[in-house]
């Protein structure tokens, strides 16, 4: 049975592991944008998934300006599959607890 | 560990899906892009069509510059450069979908030389041209995003 990743449970970095299994690549202003994060807070969960290989960083230039590069490694797509394996399990299971057992009905 | 409670795991089903869906239309951002392939599709098939004695040499620049585009925006510096922040990742998707986005410029590229072959209609290639022009500018992204959305559903 799939298992839940602790690291995933944090929203906000669901929402960056989600946002980048999309994508091969995505500039860090744009993961910052979508997710509505500050630079900072945004930096703090990025340093969190690549220590754990779960994201990669890449440093480059564009013209003079300094640009970083976020993308999902292998094991980040995998521990995200099987995160969201977890999710549904959970989901389905009282989906169908709820058809077993209709509200208002005495669970013995 | 704390197991999220049913309603947790239901919410935050729908962010990683919400997540996936904001990579996607970001797909179809740069509308610039698309006016310059549309347009490029029209003038090469108009340019060939009028001065078909000139057809050696038309073909290199479009291929030149679909190269160029094609490399720069697999590269992340040149995706940049081209105002495109991130790149959508296709490899979910089957090899006939990715096939399947070429197959609305052929079925045009068909539909014209049918009807020219029927109808005896002089310069073809100039109505092709506009027609695929056409598709490219106003269809192509939303094609784009509905074949993109296949890989998020599956």
């Amino acid at each position: 049975m799939a298992e839940l990743d602790q690291l995933l449970l944090d929203p906000t970095r669901l929402a960056i592991v989600s946002l980048l299994s999309a994508a091969d690549w995505a500039e860090f202003g744009f993961v910052r944008d979508s997710v509505k994060l500050s630079d900072s807070a945004l930096s703090k969960q990025v340093t969190t998934l690549s220590k754990n290989d779960y994201v990669e960083v890449r440093k480059g230039y564009v013209g003079k300006r300094p640009r970083t590069w976020l993308n999902l490694t292998d094991t980040g797509r995998d521990k995200l599959a099987e995160h969201i394996s977890a999710l549904q399990a959970i989901a389905e299971k009282a989906r169908s607890d709820g058809a077993h057992h209709p509200r208002g009905e005495s669970v013995p | 560990m704390n197991e999220p409670t049913p309603a947790e795991a239901a919410a935050a089903l729908r962010a990683v899906h919400e997540g996936k869906e904001q990579v996607i239309k970001s797909a179809s951002g740069s509308r610039w892009m698309w006016i310059i392939s549309g347009l490029v599709a029209f003038l090469y098939s108009a340019a060939n069509d009028l001065f078909p004695a000139e057809r050696g040499w038309l073909g290199l620049p479009v291929v030149a510059m679909c190269l160029v585009l094609a490399l720069s925006l697999r590269t992340r510096v040149g995706g940049t450069l081209l105002g495109r922040p991130v790149m959508v990742s296709s490899r979910n998707l089957p090899l006939t979908w990715r096939l399947l986005r070429m197959a609305p410029i052929f079925g045009i590229a068909i539909a014209v030389a049918l009807i020219i072959q029927l109808f005896h209609v002089p310069h073809g290639g100039i109505y092709y041209g506009a027609l695929a022009g056409l598709y490219i500018i106003f269809l192509g992204p939303r094609f784009q995003l509905w074949v993109l959305r296949r890989q998020n559903r599956d």
